[in-house]
């Protein structure tokens, strides 16, 4: 992280492609408001089928393969909005709000798809 | 669509920690990544350092399921019903009876007002501004001991919310109570119903329970109520009480070796510190046949005027003098069809707690 130049850091997995070509925009133009800690994209898979959107922190059971398209419990996929955690597959933040390295004993999680 | 253990995550850990600093984190669905290989997370070293607390999801609806195959409506919602939280507005921390709304109360609790603002300012749905002063500390022994004779036979009522469940000697404090009220006055209980919270798997006490207490004149549970308090006790869903809602997830709250470990330090001489436990349990039927019988004895006078169904975890009792009078005027055959009625009626009761039950 101390290598880092810029405001805004952007973590990618290896194995994550981004399609849209204003994908820096608006996880950027999110990142920099003050009150927004980090940020997230949906996550999908090669399939279509959603991987990840947010985590649910109390759910026992891994999200539902449905298509992107399917729009979530009353359109949730369609709304920008606060999630308890976020994938850590594409991550925006602030170089100002990293909370540095030292790990909590037990954050544990499910991916959720609501 | 496979269920998986929770585990430690690292964007996780991230997301709380960058909340815990009061930022938000967000999710826009402007943009999507896609992913070319199965999701794996990442594998990190955790250490032990300070933790983050999950329990419920605040960006997560409690109306929707946690553990259906979809994203669906949970049936039953998780959401705490407000009549189930009837409880809170009883306890000690909330008084039934505010001084501050004008009702002439003395309150009679097991520590002072600052003690129980200590106790209660950690949880989340107390309002410690609303404890009144205590006027009389009660910690064991008779409750017409702790109030001093010059109030005995003055008040008009009597309120007691999930006490006597706890109280070593029962009869005792039916008896007390008789002492500190006037004849005309009211015993008014608040009782967890033992099918609707954690005594779910314990049997119901019988009137030769509460009497043979009153004979040794207990100040301290026994060695078999704690047996069966922490063998026995469960949570629904991390809750120790809830209502007329099909029972989920129930877990034994004590590991039978911390149950034993429990059991092995416990003391039950006379002058041991005095040890917390529910040793009553009743259901409303239960709790009326128990002090129909010790009048009929003629032990105790207060005779049930009026006792409603569970409301959420408990039920509610309401006790006028007279009852020794009323059980004497009862013919041997009518006594024993009253018994017989309510015994049925027990029955019932249990009859309802398994139709919640998926066990």
């Amino acid at each position: 992280m101390g290598q880092a130049n810029g405001e805004v850091v952007v973590l990618l997995d290896s194995d994550v492609e981004m399609t849209d070509r204003a994908w820096l925009n608006e996880l950027v133009s999110q990142a920099l408001r003050p009150e927004i800690g980090s940020v997230g994209p949906i996550v999908v898979g090669a399939d279509g089928r959603l991987c990840e959107a947010g985590r649910v922190l109390s759910a026992k059971c891994a999200p539902p393969a449905v298509k992107r398209e399917a729009g979530g419990y009353f359109g949730v996929f369609a709304l920008t909005r606060q999630v308890s955690a976020l994938s850590a597959a594409c991550l925006a933040f602030r170089k100002a709000v990293y909370p540095g390295r030292g790990y909590g004993r037990a954050a544990t999680a499910i991916p959720g798809g609501s | 669509m496979v269920a998986q253990q929770p585990q430690y995550q690292a964007e996780v850990d991230f997301c709380l920690r960058v909340q815990a600093a009061g930022f938000r984190n967000l999710l826009t669905p402007h943009t999507e990544a896609t992913r070319h290989s199965p999701h794996s997370a990442i594998a990190s070293e955790p250490d032990k350092s300070e933790a983050p607390t999950l329990r419920e999801d605040p960006f997560y609806s409690p109306h929707l399921s946690l553990d259906a195959l979809f994203v669906e409506t949970s049936n039953p919602s998780r959401r705490v019903k407000p009549w189930s939280a009837i409880r809170n507005r009883l306890a000690s921390y909330s008084p039934i009876a505010p001084r501050s709304e004008g009702w002439d109360t003395k309150i009679v609790d097991h520590a002072n007002r600052a003690e129980l603002v200590e106790k209660y300012k950690r949880e989340p749905d107390v309002w410690v501004e609303r404890i009144e002063e205590v006027d009389f500390i009660w910690t064991e022994g008779s409750i017409a001991d702790a109030i001093p004779q010059v109030f005995h036979g003055t008040f008009d009522c009597l309120i007691a919310s999930h006490v006597i469940e706890h109280v070593p000697d029962l009869v005792g404090f039916l008896l007390s109570a008789e002492r500190v009220l006037q004849p005309g006055g009211t015993v008014i209980l608040a009782i967890p119903d033992k099918r609707f919270c954690f005594d779910y798997f314990r049997p119901l006490t019988m009137t030769g329970d509460v009497l043979e207490a009153h004979q040794q004149q207990r100040t301290r549970h026994t060695a078999r109520t704690a047996y069966e308090h922490w063998f026995y006790t469960v949570t629904r869903n991390g809750q120790g009480a809830w209502g007329q809602e099909p029972v989920a997830d129930l877990k034994l709250a004590n590991p039978f070796s911390l149950a034993m470990s429990k059991l092995e330090s416990l003391s039950t001489a006379p002058d041991a510190p005095y040890v917390d436990l529910h040793v009553w349990k009743f259901s409303p039927s239960s709790f009326e046949l128990i002090l129909l019988e010790v009048a009929r004895m003629r032990k105790i006078d207060w005779r049930v005027e009026k006792v409603t169904p569970a409301i959420g975890c408990e039920f509610h009792a309401w006790l006028r003098r007279g009852a020794i009078e009323a059980c004497a005027q009862l013919s041997d055959a009518a006594f024993d069809a009253r018994r017989l009625t309510l015994l049925k009626a027990v029955v019932r009761e249990m009859g309802e707690q398994a139709r919640f039950a998926k066990l």
